[in-house]
């Protein structure tokens, strides 16, 4: 079994999206209100909505979250990625199906409850950092919570220690616009965990940045997760960037989930071309652990006795780099050193140059 | 349902689309053709002349007969209002006359200090002291008293006005377009109505300085809070805020420095505003000191100059006041202990230095009055001098452009003005030249400029008082239609039809010959000074100054040069237009000069052109736009000066205005300055839908 499937059978399942849908367009609001649009089928309905002139943001979008999950939803700009985010903090109602966060529905609950909600479980980053200019950043990130009524005292300490945790200590009486863009979106992430969320979202906070300075924040992303175990939903339209962080990644296109899995699952087995056009830009080496790619086996055949043992979680980068060029055969271990599964130099290479040439 | 309306709509304007090139050509067609038949024999067709609708006044006696109800209903409404006000400002006036004047000098020029820094507090100190020492240190403070409760009314009203608007769709739905009537509308117009419900006094001045100053204030909100980033309100909702919390932490800060450029706005109209509607309204105050010596002539220039000065330095540095306050950042600066103490200490000593000067007070210094003698002194010597010269100006521009203007050609030139007769010949001659060129134009396909070509030539000979109505309504309604739409002709046809039963249709008239008259002098004027600032920064660092004065002061004090150079007349009015409503063309010819893009400039000098053919061919023609929307806030301003060019002579609605206002006459004083408002609303709307036209084309 899959660490990561292993992971969400022992964790229960923190957000799920129920059927959603998102339709734009003049009286979107009250089709819910319409019987006819919900008996309809799936396929019925979106024909019909794009035939009246709709403009469907997301359609029949189903998953689940589980704690300590980091879930990348990726696509293109237009693909209805940032809808579904904003469907999910509730910043627009869903047009059919259901927002759950731990097992209490968010798109139909009344604004105070809501509101309370926000104020106790949700953090949210965004894209362009989204800071109150007329604050400095430790009073940015004390804003959520001074909003929840805590003392000013209080809240200014919780929000010195985001400030250390983000790494800007010493720059909270600074304005955003005294800040480069990397600081900004600290302050943006310091204020978004400032609350201590359970759920954590993450629309593009990385795009507006240069490479440099993403490649650093997602690399502190995934040392603050290592730490603090949210449950994320991280939105980018960056496929690298969604392997390097997810834990399983959703692909969307027009509206539609094209293919939900763990990075290696989109890599070996893309769903279709589109997906595929994508993993083709991704290194294999990088991404593909040995579990991904040996043959689980119980009992090792005996042609495996001399070969030597590796980790499971090993990349094949790290295979390929740090191995002595005459060993052919390979033994593939768990965390507790007991066998797995087993493969072979060639079995390597293989999947190696099958990502080479799409 | 939906969907098939928007079909409809669609359908229909697409129809429209099509239709719209034949009913331009065979409506301008009919137009052209009926003003050839009048131009050559106006006597065959006398039905063609004639105004559309007999002047009736009964609309306006319906008016009064409508207010007369209402006061008596409301009295006790009214009376409450009016005395809340009152008392306000007598309170104020009661404070400020018993406060020492070193006392408020010392005040404002700290407050001028800690807003800005010691320029803005020199310029306090010196204008304070100068209204002490001018000895109408009691009219200023009164004036000031007015300001005072004007303004926060003003900009409470307006504020509330602009959040409604922003937060409301419904509430948008009203504010907005009322909020163009409010600005539109000259102030005298209401001010009558206002007087009938709050009687004489300061009262009906500030509440007409309320309706007037708030749509600046209102429209700066409503673009503020329109202007919220949408993810800081994002950010508002995720961190869980409440509609309030929501809107005074992230909203109301973000739209802070918009709001703050509102603000001054408003404060500036309010003070231009109470000023005049003391005037009217009786207060004995800066503004009545300076009507007072102004329509003395040039015997009292000097005290109506001295008075006129301290509305300036009032305007000015509550301006800058205003400005530095809405600059100071969020990082507030205090300055040091010590820099502070320091300049504590020295107002104490100014104020030690001058506390004995308290005497002057109440009566004009000596210093003052040799001064004012003197500038009157000089200024009869001077016109005693060039008296010949500055009368036979105004007579040549009275005989030679006025007058044709007003009553055409037709009839103006005689031999007692021209010293030549009309002859049939000569009218032959000229109508030959004015339909040779159209034919000649048109032959060329340069049909803009053939029918502009025959409409001037037709309006030289007629006048615009002989201007038939249909000529008028069909021009209006056909330029709307092709700058435009359909919507903008019949919004144009049902205004003209209204000034018509409003019974204004002749003094229209004479208001646009005035402003037509107005705005010509200041585009031949206007456009090349703004030229010459576009190509040399000397020119341009010289007129910033002059036009930002001009635009800063209240309009008021324009009638004072006027009026002392050119006595009470239709040219004094003239004069006082031009100069406030010169200064938006140079500034919009300036601007879209500078405005061009380097890389046509540059292409244009490596295709050889030389610096005129580049004006004339490349800079004027992409500046275009820019050029328009000056000329639209010229006419505008044209069209608010009117109505106080009125005080020195100005003639057509505006005097009916005036004429309403003071003889209590609601129904009279109310359509006059509603046709008006029509009338700018109908130059504004055109002239912008032509610039937004050609800024399309480019």
């Amino acid at each position: 079994m899959k660490t990561q499937d292993r992971i969400n059978q022992i964790h229960p399942v923190k957000l799920s999206c129920d059927a959603l849908w998102k339709v734009f367009g003049n009286d979107a609001d009250i089709l819910k209100s319409n019987p006819k649009w919900l008996a309809m089928s799936r396929a019925e309905r979106s024909e019909t909505l794009r035939e009246n002139g709709y403009i469907v943001g997301a359609e029949d979008i189903s998953f689940s979250v589980h704690a300590g999950e980091l879930f990348v939803i990726m696509g293109l700009s237009g693909s209805g990625k940032s809808t579904v985010l904003r469907c999910i903090a509730q910043l627009q109602k869903p047009s059919f199906g259901h927002v759950f966060l731990d097992g209490e529905c968010l798109d139909t609950m009344a604004e105070p409850a809501l509101r309370d909600i926000r104020r106790r479980k949700m953090g949210m980053v965004f894209q362009n950092f989204g800071l109150i200019p007329h604050f400095t950043a430790l009073q940015n990130i004390a804003f959520p919570l001074k909003v929840r009524g805590e003392s000013k005292a209080d809240a200014d300490r919780t929000a010195l220690a985001m400030l250390n945790l983000v790494g800007l200590d010493g720059r909270g009486d600074a304005y955003p616009s005294e800040l480069s863009g990397g600081m900004q979106q600290r302050v943006g992430i310091a204020r978004s965990l400032a609350v201590d969320p359970e759920l954590w979202l993450l629309d593009e906070p990385f795009s507006a940045l240069d490479p440099l300075i993403r490649r650093q924040l997602q690399d502190e992303l995934i040392a603050l997760q290592a730490r603090l175990k949210k449950s994320i939903i991280f939105v980018t339209h960056d496929f690298s960037e969604a392997v390097r962080l997810a834990d399983r990644i959703a692909i969307m296109r027009d509206g539609k989930m094209v293919q939900l899995g763990r990075p290696a699952d989109l890599l070996l087995n893309p769903a279709d071309d589109y997906v595929a056009r994508f993993v083709g830009d991704v290194s294999r080496l990088q991404v593909l652990r040995l579990d991904d790619i040996m043959t689980p086996a119980s009992t090792i055949p005996s042609s495996f006795d001399k070969a030597i043992h590796l980790d499971s979680q090993m990349t094949l980068e790290q295979c390929l780099v740090d191995l002595d060029p005459k060993q052919n055969k390979f033994v593939i271990t768990d965390e507790a050193g007991k066998p797995i599964g087993h493969c072979t130099r060639e079995d390597l290479l293989r999947i190696v140059s099958e990502g080479a040439s799409p | 349902m939906m969907k098939k309306w928007q079909a409809i709509q669609n359908n229909w304007h697409h129809n429209w689309q099509d239709w719209r090139q034949p009913v331009l050509r065979v409506g301008g067609g009919i137009t052209l053709l009926a003003m050839l038949i009048i131009l050559i024999a106006p006597g065959q067709v006398p039905y063609l002349v004639v105004e559309p609708i007999s002047s009736t006044n009964w609309f306006q006696d319906g008016i009064n007969t409508a207010i007369g109800q209402f006061v008596d209903w409301a009295k006790p409404f009214l009376r409450a209002v009016s005395s809340i006000v009152d008392q306000s400002i007598r309170g104020l006036q009661f404070g400020l006359h018993h406060m020492p004047w070193f006392a408020f000098l010392a005040l404002v020029t700290w407050l001028g200090w800690r807003l800005s820094g010691v320029g803005l507090a020199i310029l306090a100190a010196v204008s304070i002291f100068y209204m002490a020492a001018s000895g109408l240190w009691l009219k200023s403070m009164n004036t000031l008293a007015m300001v005072g409760v004007a303004i926060p009314l003003a900009l409470s009203f307006g504020f509330l006005m602009g959040v409604l608007a922003a937060k409301s769709k419904r509430a948008g739905r009203i504010i907005e377009p009322s909020l163009d009537l409010m600005q539109t509308i000259p102030t005298f117009a209401y001010l009558v109505p206002l007087i009938v419900l709050f009687g004489f006094g300061p009262v009906p001045g500030v509440i007409a300085s309320m309706i007037y100053a708030a749509p600046p204030i209102t429209r700066n909100v409503m673009l503020g809070l329109n202007q919220v980033p949408s993810e800081l309100k994002d950010v508002a909702a995720m961190s869980g805020t409440s509609r309030w919390q929501s809107f005074a932490m992230i909203e109301l800060p973000s739209a802070r420095q918009q709001i703050l450029v509102g603000v001054n706005q408003s404060i500036l109209a309010s003070l231009s505003m109470v000023i005049i509607a003391a005037v009217i309204g009786g207060f004995d105050d800066i503004g009545r000191e300076v009507l007072v010596a102004t329509n003395k002539g040039s015997a009292r220039f000097g005290e109506a100059l001295s008075a006129g000065l301290i509305i300036v330095l009032m305007a000015v540095v509550i301006d800058r006041l205003s400005r530095a306050a809405s600059m100071t950042q969020t990082q507030n600066r205090t300055p040091s202990q010590l820099r502070q103490g320091l300049m504590l200490a020295g107002l104490g000593v100014i104020i030690g230095f001058l506390a004995p000067m308290d005497n002057l007070i109440g009566t004009t210094s000596d210093l003052f009055r040799v001064t004012e003698s003197a500038v009157n002194d000089k200024l009869s010597q001077f016109i005693t001098s060039y008296g010949i010269i500055l009368d036979s100006i105004k007579n040549n521009a009275f005989i030679y452009v006025l007058l044709p203007l007003r009553i055409g050609l037709e009839q103006a030139v005689m031999p007692m003005t021209w010293g030549v007769e009309f002859t049939d010949t000569g009218k032959l001659i000229y109508q030959m030249i004015v339909i040779g060129g159209f034919g000649l134009l048109m032959m060329r396909r340069r049909v803009a400029m053939a029918i502009f070509v025959l409409a001037i030539g037709y309006i030289m000979y007629r006048g615009f008082t002989g201007l038939p109505w249909w000529a008028v309504t069909g021009s209006v309604c056909l330029a709307a239609l092709s700058v435009s739409g359909l919507r903008l002709a019949v919004m144009c046809f049902a205004m003209l039809m209204m000034i018509t039963v409003f019974g204004h249709w002749a003094d229209a008239l004479y208001s646009l010959y005035l402003c037509a008259a107005a705005v010509l002098i200041c585009l031949v004027i206007g456009c090349p000074l703004g030229i010459m600032a576009a190509k040399s920064d000397r020119v341009s660092r010289v007129m910033q100054p002059i036009n930002d004065t001009l635009q800063s002061i209240p309009l008021y004090i324009f009638l004072i040069p006027a009026v002392a150079l050119f006595q009470i007349s239709e040219f004094s009015a003239l004069v006082a237009i031009v100069l406030y409503a010169i200064v938006p063309i140079i500034r919009y010819t300036e601007h879209g000069l500078r405005s061009i893009p380097v890389a046509l400039v540059e292409a244009s000098v490596a295709q050889g052109c030389n610096a005129w053919q580049r004006l004339i061919h490349i800079e004027l023609p992409v500046a275009r736009p820019s050029i328009l929307l000056g000329l639209n806030q010229t006419v505008l301003f044209s069209l608010a000066m009117l109505i106080i060019a009125v005080l020195v002579g100005a003639r057509g609605l505006a005097e009916q205005v005036n004429i309403g206002l003071r003889s209590g006459d609601t129904g009279l004083g109310l359509t006059a300055g509603l046709s008006m408002a029509f009338i700018a609303i109908m130059a504004d709307r055109i002239l912008r839908a032509w610039a937004n036209k050609l800024g399309a084309e480019d």
